[in-house]
C-alpha cells in the first residue's frame, strides 16, 4: 500500500481506495447515488477518527470496516422505510412461483441441476463472474439485501432477523429462494461442462 | 421420504444452522439416490465460496464500475472542507 499508514492524507485515500470502495458499495446496495454517499461517509469519518487508527492493519482494511459500518446502518434506517419494505409482504407466498417453475407437484426438480465439470476453475473465470454478478443483480431486492448480509457480511440468522425485523424461518426461507434463484439463473447465464 | 424440494431446502438452511439428527438422515439417504439434489449441492457449495472471493473477483471482471469523477471532485471538496474545520 503506497499510503504511509502514518501520514493522513485522505486525497490519496480517495485516489488509491476510492474505486474499490464504491465497488464495495455498489455491490451491497446496488444504488450509485447511495454508493457514492457511502464511499464520501466513510471517508469523512475516517478522517474523524483518524488518530484511533493503530496502523495495525492496511489503510484498505481500516476503510473497508468503516464502509461496512456505514451501510449496515443504511440498511436499518431503511428497514424503517415504507418504500424499502418489500412489496409482496409473506416471502414465503413470493417464492412459491419460483419453486412452482423449478419443482413439479410430487416436489421433484423438473430439470434437476447437473454437477459441473470444474468448479474450482470456474472462480477463474470472467464469464463466471460475469454471470454470477448480473444473478445478484436479478435476486429481488429483499431477497439481495438477506443474501448479502448473510454470505457476504457473515451475519448470523438472528442479527439479520434483528435487522429487518423477520422471522428466523422467514429468513430461511428467503436465503432459500435467494440461493435458488442464483442457482437457476447461473444454469441459463453460465456455460459449463458437466459429468457424472 | 423427502422429496427434491425439501431435501434443496435442507440444504440452503444447512448454511445456516445445523440440522438435527433426523434431518442429516433425511437428507443424506435422499442425497444418495437422488442425483439432481447432489448437483444442486455442488451448486450451492459454488455459490457459497463465489461469495467469498467476490472483492478479489473484481478485478478479474471488466468494465468494473469506477467512482465516477463528478462524485470524486465534490468528495475531496468535502475533505478538504471538513479537514480545513479540522485544523
Amino acid at each position: 500500500m503506497a499510503t504511509s499508514p502514518l501520514h493522513c492524507d485522505p486525497a490519496a485515500w480517495l485516489t488509491e481506495h476510492g474505486d474499490y470502495l464504491y465497488r464495495y458499495a455498489l455491490l451491497k446496495l446496488r444504488d450509485e447515488a447511495a454508493a457514492e454517499d457511502m464511499v464520501q461517509e466513510t471517508l469523512l469519518a475516517a478522517l474523524s477518527a483518524w488518530e484511533r487508527f493503530s496502523g495495525q492493519s492496511s489503510v484498505r482494511t481500516w476503510l473497508t470496516g468503516i464502509l461496512k459500518h456505514k451501510i449496515l446502518d443504511l440498511f436499518r434506517a431503511r428497514a424503517k422505510e415504507p418504500q424499502y419494505t418489500p412489496a409482496s409482504a409473506d416471502p414465503v407466498e413470493e417464492m412459491a412461483a419460483l419453486e412452482q417453475a423449478l419443482f413439479d407437484a410430487t416436489g421433484h426438480w423438473v430439470s434437476p441441476p447437473q454437477k459441473w465439470a470444474d468448479p474450482e476453475a470456474c472462480l477463474d473465470q470472467q464469464r463466471f463472474w460475469e454471470a454470477f454478478m448480473h444473478c445478484l443483480e436479478a435476486l429481488a431486492p429483499l431477497h439481495a439485501r438477506v443474501f448479502h448480509l448473510r454470505e457476504m457480511e457473515d451475519a448470523s440468522t438472528a442479527e439479520i432477523c434483528k435487522e429487518l425485523n423477520i422471522t428466523s424461518t422467514n429468513c430461511w426461507v428467503i436465503l432459500y429462494r435467494a440461493r435458488l434463484g442464483l442457482q437457476n439463473c447461473l444454469k441459463t447465464n453460465f456455460e459449463y461442462g458437466t459429468n457424472e | 421420504m423427502l422429496n427434491c424440494k425439501d431435501a434443496s431446502h435442507l440444504q440452503s438452511q444447512s448454511y445456516e444452522r445445523p440440522l438435527s439428527a433426523a434431518e442429516l438422515i433425511g437428507l443424506k439417504l435422499h442425497l444418495l439416490i437422488c442425483k439432481g439434489c447432489r448437483g444442486f449441492a455442488q451448486h450451492l457449495r459454488m455459490i457459497h465460496q463465489a461469495c467469498r472471493r467476490i472483492d478479489e473477483s473484481q478485478g478479474v471482471r471488466a468494465n468494473a464500475p469506477e467512482l465516477p469523477p463528478d462524485a470524486k471532485t465534490r468528495i475531496l471538496k468535502e475533505l478538504a472542507s471538513k479537514q480545513g474545520k479540522n485544523s
